[in-house]
């Protein structure tokens, strides 16, 4: 058994040394598709632990003026309060405004300090109802507080709306172009594969003739493409190690209040799927390579 | 050891090999299977290694139906069986010994049992001497006979050769031939697939005629006739 296992394994390094440049391609092309994955993971997961709580938070920002009375303050919750949409009108007074962003803000002092005095408006978080949290019942909203003066802004879901859109049309573009990449990877895989059955094949056929087990002669093609796989998706992690020094913690100095790294578990597991789809690319080729050129 | 039942092998574009052939070979027998190239010898010889399907018909191999046997079964019944072949099949980046010793190798056999058992079949076939030779360093009958050493170092109980004779000149042919007989003594049955009339004429063994996919003729210690 021993024997065999380091029979798999030398002679799938003896095949990638022959067939140098077929690899070389191969471990690329899985490189570039893994680093694709991983680094579009990261900016996934920026953006959801960034936007991700506006979806569930409050849904629309009823935002005052500055000159708004208690008084007018009470009325115009009343009439949010009187629709039938609404479940919810708390009100969020400047000074919780500014605490609220004192905490949210609490990994860059710097920028704490730059504020003089309190910038922050007071506002209404309306919360709609159940069933009608839609961009509907936030037209009505706007239509129903329109004429009061003492409303700044409303800030409503379609930004939100808007976001998840460019995010889903985001999220499609990668899947294709992560699907293509992929999908090179497997045929660059196949590829150096049937190169390598090739360049054995007056051994294999005296191995069938002898009666070598069929996943006897398998396997070393087999490890010979996980091997691709798993050189690739080490690559890739290289890279992305590189990027997530070279660029989003650059862009974080730049622009500190928007915190743009992943912390190191979500990494971890990151690099840990990489390897794993790494593996599975190279397990796909190689497996297809199997059944189109080695007949047993 | 082998039994063939009403089989025909028609390869596409309706090319009939062989056509409704039954024969019975019992352990320990040397036949010479014969007839004109293109009659169906080596189509014979494949089916019995399971390397193609019969169209028709049922093939037993020491006892077992071929057909029924699954794909990751082959290589033991390949196990049973020796071969031989008309191009020797040798590794030429392998020597005399590295090239028997591949076919041990490969079914996983220990180390000390490789050695041992590879040394005894390469002075069996008279080249113990040649051991670390390469495939080019060998005249053709003594390639023929690494290839005879690699069949046969297993000790299977059928021995198959196809034109083993097919490259090499008469005197080193009869040598070959004495060497199947000696290994068919040693109790195993030897299958031998062959136009060579002078080798059939002299070793007066079983004779099967082929002619254009069936047996026209089957002879005890027979010649190649015509």
């Amino acid at each position: 058994m021993i024997n065999s296992v380091s029979y798999y394994v030398k002679e799938a390094l003896v095949s990638f040394k022959r067939n140098g440049v077929m690899s070389i391609a191969a471990i690329s092309t899985v490189a570039i598709s893994l680093f694709f994955i991983g680094f579009f993971v990261i900016l996934a997961m920026i953006f959801n632990t960034k936007f991700g709580h506006l979806e569930t938070e409050a849904n629309v920002s009823v935002y005052l003026k500055e000159t708004v009375t208690t008084d007018q303050t009470t009325g115009l919750q009343k009439t949010i309060l009187s629709m039938k949409e609404v479940e919810s009108a708390k009100y969020i007074s400047k000074g919780e405004a500014l605490k609220r962003f004192k905490t949210r803000m609490k990994d860059s002092p710097g920028l704490l300090d730059a504020l003089s005095g309190n910038p922050l408006p007071a506002s209404f978080e309306v919360k709609f109802k159940e069933e009608f949290r839609t961009p509907d019942s936030v037209d009505k909203l706007r239509d129903r507080l329109k004429n009061k003066e003492e409303v700044d802004e409303i800030i409503g879901q379609e930004v939100v709306k808007r976001l998840f859109a460019i995010a889903s049309v985001a999220r499609w573009i990668f899947v294709t172009v992560i699907g293509l990449l992929c999908f090179a990877a497997i045929t660059l895989i196949v590829n150096a594969i049937r190169l390598a059955i090739y360049a054995r094949r007056k051994e294999i056929e005296i191995m069938r003739l002898v009666g070598a087990s069929n996943w006897f002669i398998r396997w070393p093609f087999i490890i010979e493409g996980m091997t691709s796989g798993l050189i690739g998706a080490f690559t890739a992690t290289l890279l992305l190690l590189i990027a997530n020094s070279q660029l989003f913690q650059r862009v974080e100095n730049i622009v500190p209040f928007l915190s743009f790294s992943v912390d190191q578990t979500n990494f971890v597991y990151i690099v840990l799927s990489l390897f794993i789809v790494g593996m599975l690319i190279g397990a796909i080729g190689s497996g297809l390579a199997l059944r189109k050129f080695l007949r047993i | 050891m082998i039994k063939m039942r009403g089989v025909s092998k028609i390869y596409p574009g309706n090319h009939i090999a062989l056509d409704e052939i039954n024969v019975d070979i019992e352990k320990g027998e040397f036949v010479f299977l014969v007839g004109p190239s293109g009659t169906g010898k080596s189509t014979f010889v494949k089916l019995i290694l399971k390397e193609i399907e019969p169209t028709k018909g049922k093939i037993y191999v020491a006892g077992r139906e071929l057909s029924g046997l699954g794909r990751s079964k082959v290589p033991y019944l390949r196990r049973n069986i020796g071969c031989v072949f008309q191009d020797f099949k040798l590794l030429p980046n392998k020597t005399s010994f590295e090239n028997v010793a591949f076919a041990l190798e490969v079914i996983g056999k220990p180390r000390y049992i490789i050695r041992s058992q590879v040394s005894e079949v390469l002075k069996l076939v008279g080249l113990a001497k040649k051991q670390d030779r390469y495939p080019h360093e060998l005249s053709g009958g003594e390639q023929q006979r690494v290839s005879i050493a690699r069949a046969f170092v297993n000790h299977p109980p059928l021995l198959l050769a196809d034109e083993p004779t097919g490259n090499i000149d008469p005197a080193t042919s009869m040598g070959l031939m004495k060497l199947f007989n000696r290994i068919n003594r040693l109790g195993t049955t030897v299958v031998v697939a062959t136009h060579d009339k002078e080798m059939v004429d002299s070793m007066r063994k079983r004779v099967i005629a082929l002619e254009t996919g069936r047996i026209v003729r089957d002879q005890a210690r027979g010649v190649y006739g015509h």
